[in-house]
């Protein structure tokens, strides 16, 4: 008895492990935002810097380069994780990630941890190694024995140097300057019952809220508005408070309209375009004709400053963790685009399973139809050899 | 002179081929941390067990044929036949857990004959119990190879017969490692096929390769196989325990009458 | 029902797809391919039954595959749920990793590779099922004849030892000897190996009194020599290839032709060595057209495949990292796959023995 006992206790415990380790990371995403500076040496004397911020506790060293404004190139996966092969233009390409080895003698990008005030060569790759806040970590390319040592280290920065100033005490700093905010949306111009994304990038603001309702600094946020509305960004800082305005105008076709749900969807797939509004790739709000009578509404700022025209630097959005797959972002528009500027009396659905035929007649036709043919071929042979045995 | 045509050449062979056919089983340990991944090298990651495979093959040939060049007594020839069938047929009596008293005879006439009875042995006892049982798949030639090392290495064990009782022990051990040894070298031959060998090393720093793979493959031999091994390494330690020194005595009485030109 | 060196060709054209390439598509024609072959022509024979056994490890493997890729790889864009992350560490590098975010493309790469594995054992299974595996030890190369010889011998006398085995334990049972455990089988391998020497000792002298040995040593000593120092050559050669090929990321052309010329020489030595052997065959199989069919398009499929694998690789590449995509079909590696149901196509009718 005493054993069963304790087998259902033990796994008791496990369960509740388990869902508390579940509740815990759902609740941490709500945390934030955490810093972490990133030292990149590229060749000697060619070095960059960044603050990178983020959501969670504790990310991998390889979503830290995710983060940051560098592009980064890494091998296909392995069976844990990843190697960096490249930084910028710096390194190898991914078809070929380690081509400067010879065995372990290597030309490659090393990983560095910053511990007491002295870079510490990462005895382990950057999905393996968790980051916290203020913490730095470093990369740097050059020679050096394959995971063991290197011979270039990053110039040394301390975690205060790489992010200045702090935000969390902004009110301190003698002159309190403007919040850095882009806002836009993606696209701008929807048919009714087609959706948009709102985008947001807020620096160096203390309060951030969306209509209101208080969001996080760096977010996007699905919306399907039924008609032209706009949308209020309000940020607070030091300096005062300072309003932004985007307005989705929203075309009225006859079609019924999609239900009007403005739920926090996933976020959406976002290209890294700075300039607001930014013209969506691909999408044919860029190719449709100018009989377009609202002019592209753009984040416009209203009194008292307007914020400098910098070039934020887009750090991902904060949950930009799982993006959702690009095509299918790219893809809704189009079959709503077709639809509204040929037969916009046509119902949506069939314009959609031609589409999806299209799609995969377009992407696995001749493959599908060769293979099922194959298929076909071998069940006929079985069928008639079968007869015949 | 002497040294090339004799045999010294005969094992330069013997350990070029025992080193090749040891690449062809540990390349998937090496291969990940060669190269840490790699689009034109990444897709060969898909072909490397059949290249290996091959080169295996070649590898038990050349290892034979290099055995055979000295024209074999006609003694030797019977015997070993004779013993092979044995060995065939005792692994076709089912023991308990799966265990099949297949090692038993290559160690124990390895340790009595010398390294190649004990590698042609090993090797053919597979052989020949794959075609009469139709049981011939991917794994023979790693069945093979592997029951011949357990063979010869056997014969390496150095003479323990003043030791008396202690010999038997000490074969008994041997045994029950080699059953060890055995099962982790055979899981080799579809290991490719659990894991993505070939792509990036595990953790991106390199180095850590080789033994993460190692690491996992041991997490992988002790979650899995370990227990169908523990059997095998059980049943070769008893039986040796227990049959090892009347089995000696009779290889030795009968070596005596064969008057073997081994080694 | 075909010739030996058919079965060989046909198991080469089914098993270097089944090894190459993980594309669920081929892998699926392929593994319909032999199951079409196995149930029309295997179901008669007496090895029918090994099919099972070969069915049931194909499973096991690929149930072990799937599961094993699913609870350790992380990897993957296509997050279906997460687990708790049990993690098994020695120091700071992570040994094994079971759980975490379970992904689509890992379970995607363990049922692809499990479909290879559970491929190859059907192919095998088949084989097996089909040849007459006296006849492919005959094939063995003719200078490996001793080699031969033993595995002949061995396979003769399979059945008499199996039979000496139940004399024994009949001959114990009749004394009351019951076996109860381990100790009870040391009554049963002495009297064993007992007899099976004595009966290799009349062996030999019965093979010494037919002229064994006598008439094949026509190697002279210094042919064996240089053979042997060619053999070595292509070895070392080999190793100094497989060696660079991993070593070096910029001599991979040089050591592939160091490689592969290795292992011409090799096999031009075993060649050569061969033709010294003279044997002779005391019943020859016959090669009939069919087997000239089936032989060429397993040869084409040998070819097209082959090329594929040589030249262009990528189109029999499937791998569903870091996202999973739908497989590529090309109808030509497809066709080349169907080599292996020819000969289906070409065996004789209502014919109830598949020998």
């Amino acid at each position: 008895m005493n054993r069963i006992a304790a087998a259902c206790v033990s796994i008791a415990v496990l369960i509740a492990l388990t869902l508390g380790s579940m509740g815990l990371t759902g609740e941490a995403a709500a945390l934030g935002p955490y810093r972490v500076g990133l030292v990149v040496q590229f060749s000697e004397g060619g070095f960059v810097t960044d603050c990178v911020e983020f959501d969670q506790p504790e990310i991998s060293g390889c979503d830290v380069l995710d983060l940051s404004d560098l592009s980064v190139s890494y091998s296909p996966p392995g069976t844990y994780g990843q190697a960096v092969c490249g930084i910028e233009e710096v390194g190898c390409p991914t078809a070929d990630c380690f081509c400067d080895c010879q065995g372990v003698d290597c030309v490659y990008w090393a990983y560095y941890h910053l511990l007491a005030g002295a870079w510490e060569y990462s005895s382990v790759g950057c999905s393996a190694h968790s980051v916290h806040d203020g913490d730095v970590e470093g990369w740097a390319w050059g020679p050096g024995t394959y995971g063991a040592t290197s011979q270039v280290k990053p110039p040394l920065f301390t975690f205060e140097e790489v992010c200045v100033p702090p935000p969390a005490t902004p009110t301190r700093t003698p002159d309190p300057v403007p919040p850095e905010v882009d806002f836009w949306a993606d696209p701008d111009e929807v048919v009714a019952g087609q959706c948009s994304t709102l985008h947001w990038s807020v620096d160096n603001g203390e309060l951030v809220a969306l209509d209101g309702e208080g969001v996080r600094p760096y977010d996007a946020r699905y919306v399907c508005p039924s008609e032209t509305q706009a949308f209020e960004l309000l940020v607070l800082n030091a300096a005062g408070e300072f309003n932004y305005q985007v307005t989705i105008s929203v075309r009225q076709p006859t079609a019924t309209p999609y239900p009007t749900t403005t739920h926090a969807a996933p976020p959406t797939a976002t290209s890294r375009v700075t300039s607001p509004p930014p013209p969506p790739t691909e999408t044919p709000t860029a190719e449709q004709p100018e009989a377009r009578t609202s002019p592209p509404p753009t984040g416009t700022p209203t009194p008292p400053s307007t914020p400098r025209p910098t070039v934020v630097a887009m750090l991902s959005t904060g949950t930009a963790a799982a993006p959702e797959p690009q095509d299918a972002a790219i893809a809704q528009p189009t079959v709503q685009a077709s639809a509204s500027e040929e037969e916009p009396d046509d119902t949506v659905g069939l314009d959609r399973i031609l589409l999806l035929l299209g799609v995969g007649a377009g992407t696995i036709g001749f493959g599908t139809v060769a293979f099922v043919a194959t298929v076909i071929l071998l069940l006929a042979i079985y069928f008639r050899a079968r007869a015949q045995f | 002179m002497s040294f090339l045509t004799g045999r010294g050449l005969s094992a330069l062979i013997l350990t070029l081929a025992t080193l090749l056919g040891g690449i062809a089983f540990l390349y998937p340990f090496f291969v990940p941390q060669q190269r840490g991944s790699a689009g034109g090298f990444m897709a060969h990651a898909a072909d490397a067990p059949v290249t290996f495979l091959i080169l295996l093959l070649l590898c038990l040939v050349v290892i034979i044929a290099n055995l055979e060049t000295r024209q074999m007594d006609s003694k030797v020839v019977a015997v070993l036949g004779i013993l092979v069938a044995i060995n065939a047929a005792l692994r076709l009596i089912p023991g308990p857990a799966g265990f099949t008293a297949m090692l038993f005879l290559p160690i124990l006439c390895g340790y009595a004959y010398g390294a190649d009875f004990g590698f042609l042995l090993g090797t053919l006892s597979l052989l020949v119990s794959a075609v009469v049982t139709g049981g011939m798949g991917p794994w023979l030639p790693y069945q093979m190879f592997s029951a011949g090392w357990m063979g010869m290495a056997s014969a390496w064990l150095p003479p323990l017969r003043r030791f008396g009782r202690v010999e038997v022990i000490i074969l008994a051990l041997w045994g029950a490692v080699l059953g060890l040894v055995f099962g982790a070298i055979m899981n080799l031959w579809f290991w490719p096929y659990l894991v993505n060998v070939g792509a990036s090393n595990t953790h991106g720093q390199p180095g850590a390769g080789l033994w993460a793979t190692v690491g996992r493959y041991a997490a992988f031999y002790l979650t899995t196989s370990l227990w169908w091994d523990m059997g095998r390494a059980i049943g070769n330690f008893l039986l040796i325990l227990l049959f090892g020194a009347p089995i000696l005595q009779l290889l030795r009485r009968f070596r005596k009458r064969f008057q073997f030109a081994i080694d | 029902m075909y010739h030996t060196l058919t079965w060989m060709l046909w198991l080469g054209a089914a098993l270097l797809p089944a090894m190459i390439t993980r594309n669920p598509l081929y892998l699926t024609i392929l593994l319909l391919a032999v199951a079409v072959a196995y149930k029309t022509l295997g179901r008669l024979s007496p090895m029918a039954a090994s099919w099972s056994i070969f069915l049931k490890a194909g499973l096991l493997l690929a149930a072990v595959s799937v599961l094993f890729n699913t609870l350790t790889v992380n990897y993957g864009d296509t997050v279906l749920f997460t687990l708790p992350l049990l993690s098994l560490r020695i120091g700071r590098v992570p040994l094994l990793e079971l759980g975490g975010e379970i992904t689509l493309e890992a379970i995607v790469f363990g049922l692809t590779s499990a479909l290879s594995l559970v491929a190859i054992l059907l192919i095998f299974a088949t084989f097996n099922v089909l040849v007459d595996h006296h006849r492919v030890l005959r094939l063995t190369p003719a200078f490996l004849y001793q080699t031969g010889m033993i595995a002949s011998i061995a396979i003769a006398f399979v059945p008499q030892m199996v039979a000496a085995l139940q004399d024994i334990r009949e001959a114990q049972a009749i004394r009351g000897h019951r076996f109860r455990g381990i100790r009870d089988l040391l009554p049963l391998f002495v009297p064993l190996l007992t007899t099976g020497l004595e009966r290799a000792i009349q062996l030999a002298e019965s093979m010494e009194a037919r002229g064994f040995g006598s008439g094949t040593g026509d190697q002279t000593g210094r042919h064996r020599t240089l053979h042997r120092m060619l053999i070595a050559a292509a070895l070392f050669g080999l190793l100094v290839a497989a060696f660079s090929f991993g070593y070096y990321a910029d001599s991979r052309w040089p050591s592939a032709v160091l490689g592969v010329a290795s292992i011409g020489l090799l096999l031009g030595n075993v060649f050569v060595m061969s033709r010294r052997v003279k044997r002779s065959r005391y019943r020859r199989e016959l090669w009939r057209r069919r087997d000239t069919l089936v032989s060429a398009a397993c040869v084409a499929s040998l070819f097209v495949v082959g090329g594929f694998w040589l030249l262009n690789m990528e189109a029999l590449v499937f791998y569903p990292y870091p996202k999973v995509s739908p497989p590529e079909f090309n109808p030509l590696i497809g066709l080349a796959m169907l080599a292996v149901v020819t000969p289906v196509l070409t065996a004789p009718q209502k014919r109830r023995s598949p020998t």
